[in-house]
């Protein structure tokens, strides 16, 4: 029965789906041009940034014509409303990737401060986003618990990268600007993984209706 | 909460039909209770037990207990007090077949009111309280015969008010009328649950949502689920109960 509505539900959950990898695609796309230094890399950002944002919108239009013509309840209506927060958090996770990317072109032509902890921070997080999108997908409670667990290391590692920074910052009286934009894009990472963490929570909030931390 | 109907251990035979089986369900007072689920499960014949229109169906047999405050209503009880006391409205509109005024004067009348002055008074709030006085106060003499379907069932409603009666059972009050007519009868049901306990059975489960305070699932003669409305529709605890919701099965 409803046959129609089922295949709507379903093209919803894989739209997200769609832009998940869109999202997991731009921090990917960011970081690689950051630390490869390539400005080309960077400015192919803005289109991507674009396509994304038009996706999330599609998403936001599927979901309030879901909610109008068919009344959900229940499991439908957490899957629906969840999908609406989820593709606003990766709406945020893209714009973080873009802001990566216009920082990215500041710091060109500069060391990367501790490029192997950055690097293996943007690949935690693009993990965590990855694996968000796959536990909604699959509607896995186990493994959004997992993404919410490793937020802890990624807020460590920001921590840490952030007072060494600080520490450069109150030696180095030249070239403060620099130690600041890259301040700034381990800041997005951080952000992203929270986001990353929201997913999950959406998930878990799809399959038991409980919002709570 | 404060239990106006409690249903303790009820079952309903029709011949060797088992209609109801194992009902356990606490009614609570000045609150809307919708009763759902799909056609034959068995919410309009608990409905109907509320204020024994049962007695009415030949071969039907009832085990368990009813009370309304407290008190059996299967046991020694005058049934024309009971069905004072417990209203009903039905899903068609049926108007007697005489004016507006003597529709609405008809049960006090029964129940022994003879003052012109006593029934003028009931008329009017009768009519009040179904929010439908001002459109028909210039035409009480009219047959009630002449009025629309919302009106005529808005009409109902005010008949039943007019014994004042503790609840009102309302077996699929809207389902013959059209849209504006249905909002008039849901705000019109939401008001009256202040002095009022309201039982209804709907197929409309936007309307249960809507308007009830507590929901009961019904599906082949069981409670399936039964639980505040907001809970049940946002988060139901039995799977049948989500998919019937959901439109799965119907």
């Amino acid at each position: 029965m409803r046959d129609s509505y089922t295949h709507q539900l379903e093209t919803l959950q894989k739209e997200v789906q769609v832009l998940g990898h869109m999202c997991t695609a731009n921090i990917g796309k960011s970081l690689h041009g950051i630390f490869n230094q390539s400005e080309d890399i960077l400015d192919e950002l803005i289109e991507d940034y674009h396509a994304a944002r038009v996706k999330q919108q599609e998403i936001s239009s599927l979901c309030m014509q879901l909610l109008l013509l068919q009344q959900p309840v229940a499991k439908d209506l957490r899957l629906i409303s969840a999908s609406l927060k989820i593709a606003s958090d990766l709406d945020r996770i893209s714009s973080h990737a873009r802001e990566m990317a216009d920082l990215g072109k500041l710091i060109i032509d500069q060391e990367v401060f501790d490029k192997d902890a950055v690097q293996a921070m943007g690949a935690s997080t693009i993990k965590m986003v990855s694996q968000a999108i796959t536990a909604y997908a699959n509607g896995d409670l186990n493994l959004a618990g997992h993404v919410e667990r490793k937020d802890d290391k990624i807020d460590d590692t920001y921590a840490r990268i952030r007072q060494e920074l600080i520490s450069r910052m109150n030696h180095e009286h030249e070239d403060i600007e620099h130690l600041v934009n890259q301040l700034m894009v381990i800041k997005y990472l951080e952000r992203i993984a929270d986001h990353a963490c929201h997913i999950a929570r959406w998930t878990i909030y799809i399959a038991t209706g409980d919002q709570s931390e | 909460m404060t239990s106006k109907i409690s249903v303790k251990d009820m079952q309903l035979y029709y011949g060797d039909f088992h209609a109801l089986k194992d009902v356990n369900l606490e009614i609570p007072e000045h609150q809307i209770t919708a009763f759902i689920g799909p056609s034959g499960c068995g919410k309009s014949t608990l409905l109907k037990s509320l204020n024994r229109m049962n007695d009415l169906v030949e071969g039907c047999r009832i085990e368990g207990k009813i009370t309304l405050d407290g008190e059996d209503i299967y046991g020694d009880i005058d049934i024309n007090h009971l069905r004072k006391r417990v209203g009903m409205v039905f899903q068609k509109p049926n108007p007697f077949p005489m004016s507006i005024y003597d529709n609405i004067a008809y049960g006090p009348r029964t129940h022994g009111i003879k003052s012109k002055a006593k029934l003028d008074q009931i008329v009017e709030q009768s009519l009040r309280n179904a929010a439908i006085w001002d459109e028909l106060k210039d035409r009480l003499n009219k047959s009630a015969l002449g009025l629309s379907g919302g009106q005529q069932q808005r009409l109902c409603i005010a008949r039943a008010l007019a014994v004042e009666p503790e609840v009102l059972l309302m077996d699929e009050p809207t389902s013959a009328l059209d849209p504006i007519s249905t909002s008039k009868i849901e705000d019109l049901v939401v008001e009256l649950k202040d002095k009022y306990t309201i039982v209804m059975v709907t197929h409309n489960m936007q309307q249960a949502a809507r308007v009830s305070d507590r929901t009961a699932f019904f599906l082949l003669g069981e409670v399936v689920e039964y639980n505040d409305t907001k809970t049940l529709f946002e988060n139901p605890a039995d799977e049948r109960t989500e998919r019937y919701i959901t439109g799965r099965f119907g």
